[in-house]
């Protein structure tokens, strides 16, 4: 019976030879954090789980090809949901308009929500606002808690830039919010 | 501006912890290693560097509010499927084990038991006496289609498909993984290159 203890590549590796226990294992850690990111990327939950189920399609794919001590086994899942998401984004940018979603400001209804209590449903309304590469990194950093090093590398840029983007986020943030709750500010 | 020096030496002026908490916000295990010392020493010392990290705390508070989509229940089943494994059942630790209790194999054992005892008598029944036996070797005896070959050709068996069903479809008790993708095979491939991002 494996134990808790046992790292991410070992049980890629197991599971790249067809152990189910490992590939078991490996959905109980990781699952929820990756529907978890993809949900705060698209801002809907159910093409967040076909984000993860497509995650781990691919994580058993390459899971016999997998070598301990290059990229992190959660670098690599985030690498590969952050890519859907934006596949998934720019697919929606290029859908006809009539079928597009209705807009998502979420302004108009915020004092709906303040009132009731639930500024964190405005707060991921208002991250939904935010520029697609931004909303990656603040969710990388903020939420999944990722270095800054991995969290680079899952957006395939340096460091510097993804201190800007995550300021720039931040910053846009902290104006949107201020707007509705600056009492919070 | 003046630095703030940390007891390495390393400085930080207030532009910087700003930019610092403008990408990372305040909470200091999210700020880079290497500039972690310095900021904190720089919001001890400084009031006004506090009062940066407060408000940082505040935008950090209102994101930490806002709620997290977690996985719908079915969802760890349908990804195990894809790797051809069963999930286990929520709430029952050591599941795995007690999924094939040894009065299942038992009961799998009965059929098999069954059809080599109708086989192994209908043989005998058909066994000439001691004396004609090597006639009875060289004797052509035609077509002749045992109880097994008729198990073996009804329609609705498949030795192949139904064999979990004898209770070996766990790959940890050794059995055969018949349900994994061809891919999954292992050393099906040849090692490539290290894993990249």
């Amino acid at each position: 019976m494996a134990g808790r203890s046992e790292s991410d590549d070992t049980l890629l590796q197991r599971a790249g030879v067809g152990d189910g226990e490992a590939c078991r294992m490996l959905v109980e850690r990781h699952l929820g954090r990756v529907v978890a990111f993809a949900a705060r990327v698209l801002g809907d939950a159910t093409e967040a789980e076909d984000v993860a189920q497509e995650v781990f399609l691919r994580l058993w794919r390459h899971a016999p090809r997998w070598r301990p001590g290059g990229a992190l086994p959660t670098t690599w899942m985030h690498h590969v949901a952050r890519n859907l998401c934006l596949d998934r984004l720019a697919r929606r940018r290029e859908a006809p308009l009539d079928a597009a979603p209705p807009p998502t400001d979420p302004r108009p209804h915020a004092a709906a929500l303040l009132e009731a209590g639930d500024i964190g449903r405005y707060v991921n309304a208002a991250l939904m606002q935010l520029p697609a590469q931004q909303r990656v990194a603040i969710t990388l950093c903020h939420y999944q808690g990722l270095s800054n090093a991995e969290a680079a590398a899952v957006m395939e840029t340096s460091v510097a830039a993804l201190e800007s983007l995550l300021a720039r986020g931040r910053r846009s943030l902290r104006a949107r919010l201020s707007e509705v709750a600056p009492n919070l500010l | 501006m003046s630095a703030t020096h940390d007891e390495t030496g390393a400085s930080m002026t207030l532009e910087q912890l700003t930019a610092l908490l403008d990408a990372y916000g305040a909470n200091p295990q999210r700020w880079p290693a290497e500039q972690r010392a310095a900021a904190l020493a720089l919001v001890l010392r400084s009031p006004e560097a506090r009062a940066k990290r407060d408000a940082a705390a505040r935008l950090d508070a209102l994101l930490d509010s806002a709620p997290s989509t977690r996985p719908s229940p079915e969802l760890a089943a349908r990804v195990l499927a894809t790797a051809g494994v069963r999930a286990r059942r929520v709430g029952t630790p050591g599941a795995a084990r007690q999924r094939h209790p040894a009065w299942r194999y038992a009961l799998a054992a009965v059929p098999l038991a069954a059809a080599a005892a109708i086989v192994l008598f209908l043989t005998r029944a058909t066994e000439p006496p001691a004396g004609q036996q090597m006639a009875y070797l060289v004797e052509d005896v035609g077509s002749y289609t045992t109880p097994m070959d008729v198990l073996l050709s009804w329609p609705g068996i498949d030795l192949i498909n139904s064999e979990p069903a004898l209770g070996c479809d766990e790959a940890t008790l050794g059995c055969p993984d018949l349900d994994l993708p061809l891919e999954w095979q292992p050393r099906s491939r040849a090692p490539t290159g290290r894993t990249q991002a």
